[in-house]
């Protein structure tokens, strides 16, 4: 797997935030321009050589929701490393690449933070013409697969497509109809008592 | 007073103030203070996110100005609104004083003297001393108020259109909190630092009833937050806040309970769950066994 390694060296702070923030975008994270910007101006503000506090400048700028953060916080254990022990793990695995590897169960969430480490273009490949007949006896939906997938457990593309299917969906909110009003500044019918209430304040004059 | 220049100068700040503060929530203020920048706080309710407005707000000198969110809040309540009684009162005093320059008149009620201000006016006036704008539980407002925000979150300033716009002479330090009601919009996210602000640890909350309940005994105040911290496993309602264990501890105190036993925990359960649901499961045997598994 060739993993976006930081880059060593002077000066280059600014562009190891910049893949970072790529692998973040790829990871299915929205991170956008203004977010590194924002990144990079942190980064200036605090002590670099305290990782706690690298981590969480990055993250209060980079990432604005809840659910962000285990990802996010996977990504920054395997982006930011010491380069020194990366050589060393890198020494490590080259003697150990005869034997067998040992077999491990991924963390959830860190399969699509694997597939954006992994996968460093963005754009899909053109789908192959030659593949347009496909039996489909015996196949479950895509979306059918999905409906029982863990979140964590999906991959980006995947993750897409649950995103998709989501939002054609319609909470069944509503099902029964009401007389009853509820304040609404932009709804249909006109509330006399708060108006008048209201009005009354500038004197009954507006 | 200026503003702390590196991450411990914030974390003394905060801990001046009687606020605990993990490295992570130091840094995060740290940032928001540097850049000026908001905070943006979610978070469990009763884990301490409006108290950080309010430590700042003393620690840097600074006048607290708060805004408290509700369904149903408009721009007339939280920005401004122009003083109409007065305004009319103007004119008729004018007309009656036999003062016919009409243009000067209609300048001069959309004057500044006419404008009330409201908390975000308040809190970017250049007349008045910086501030600490506190934007409390902003998920409780509805979410066209969120859009009235960008432009004050983004360059601290606010346009009235028939006065002008008004800047922030100095850049208020702003803190939005929100209980995770409903999901506030993207744009406010963007504008903001975002921190998590999570139930503390066992012996950050023991430092915590330290600090806010001094007269508690050593034994106590460690009987509570493990059995506090072992609530906050189970599957309730509502989850004890720090807040809430604040209260326990002082409640616990005045009724001269020198430690926890099951009879003092029922009695009080009351201060540590709201919900009647979470009690009745909690009282009697599963307090009992809570208490055992220390």
């Amino acid at each position: 797997m060739s993993l976006p390694a930081p880059a060593i060296g002077a000066g280059v702070l600014a562009t190891n935030i910049l893949h970072f923030a790529r692998l973040l975008r790829r990871a299915g994270l929205p991170v956008g321009p203004a977010d590194m910007l924002a990144a990079s101006e942190a980064a200036t503000r605090i002590d670099l050589g305290n990782r706690q506090q690298m981590r969480v400048a990055l993250r209060a700028t980079m990432i604005h929701r809840h659910e962000h953060q285990e990802l996010f916080d996977q990504a920054f254990a395997r982006f930011w490393r010491d380069p020194e022990l990366v050589k060393a793990a890198a020494a490590i695995e080259m003697l150990a690449a005869g034997k067998a590897p040992p077999p491990e169960k991924a963390p959830p969430g860190s399969r699509r933070l694997a597939e954006a480490m992994a996968k460093p273009r963005e754009k899909p490949e053109p789908p192959d013409p030659k593949q347009q007949e496909i039996d489909m006896v015996m196949t479950v939906s895509a979306n059918e697969r999905l409906q029982k997938m863990d979140f964590e457990a999906m991959g980006a593309e995947e993750i897409a497509a649950a995103k998709a299917e989501i939002r054609k969906l319609t909470l069944p909110l509503d099902l029964r109809r009401t007389r009853r009003r509820r304040p609404d500044p932009t709804g249909p019918h006109v509330d006399l008592r708060a108006t008048i209430h209201q009005s009354l304040r500038h004197g009954g004059e507006k | 007073m200026s503003l702390p220049a590196s991450v411990a100068e914030t974390a003394a700040l905060l801990e001046a103030g009687g606020y605990v503060a993990d490295t992570a929530l130091a840094t995060t203020v740290h940032l928001a203070l540097a850049m000026s920048r908001p905070l943006f706080l979610e978070g469990e309710p009763g884990t301490g996110k409006t108290e950080i407005a309010k430590v700042l707000a003393a620690g840097l000198g600074r006048r607290l100005v708060r805004l408290q969110c509700y369904d149903g809040l408009d721009l007339a309540a939280a920005a401004y609104e122009w003083d109409h009684a007065r305004q009319l009162m103007a004119i008729r005093i004018a007309e009656a004083s036999g003062a016919a320059d009409r243009t000067a008149l209609s300048s001069d009620i959309y004057g500044r003297a006419f404008l009330k201000a409201r908390p975000l006016l308040s809190a970017i006036d250049p007349d008045l001393p910086p501030a600490v704008l506190l934007i409390d539980e902003l998920d409780r407002a509805d979410e066209p108020f969120e859009a009235f925000l960008l432009e004050l979150l983004a360059d601290f300033q606010l346009t009235v259109p028939e006065y002008g716009t008004i800047h922030a002479a100095t850049p208020p330090v702003v803190v939005l909190t929100s209980n995770r009601t409903r999901e506030v919009h993207d744009a406010i996210r963007r504008r903001c630092l975002y921190h998590w602000v999570d139930y503390p640890s066992a012996a950050r909350e023991r430092q915590i009833l330290a600090r806010k309940a001094p007269n508690v005994a050593e034994t106590l105040s460690r009987q509570i937050v493990d059995f506090v911290q072992r609530l906050r496993k189970e599957d309730l309602f509502k989850l004890p806040g720090v807040a809430e264990t604040i209260d326990w501890a002082s409640a616990l105190t005045h009724l001269d309970q020198h430690e926890l036993t099951p009879e003092s925990v029922d009695e009080t359960l009351g201060v540590l769950l709201k919900y009647q649901d979470d009690i009745a499961k909690i009282r009697g045997a599963e307090a009992a066994r809570l208490m055992a598994s220390a």
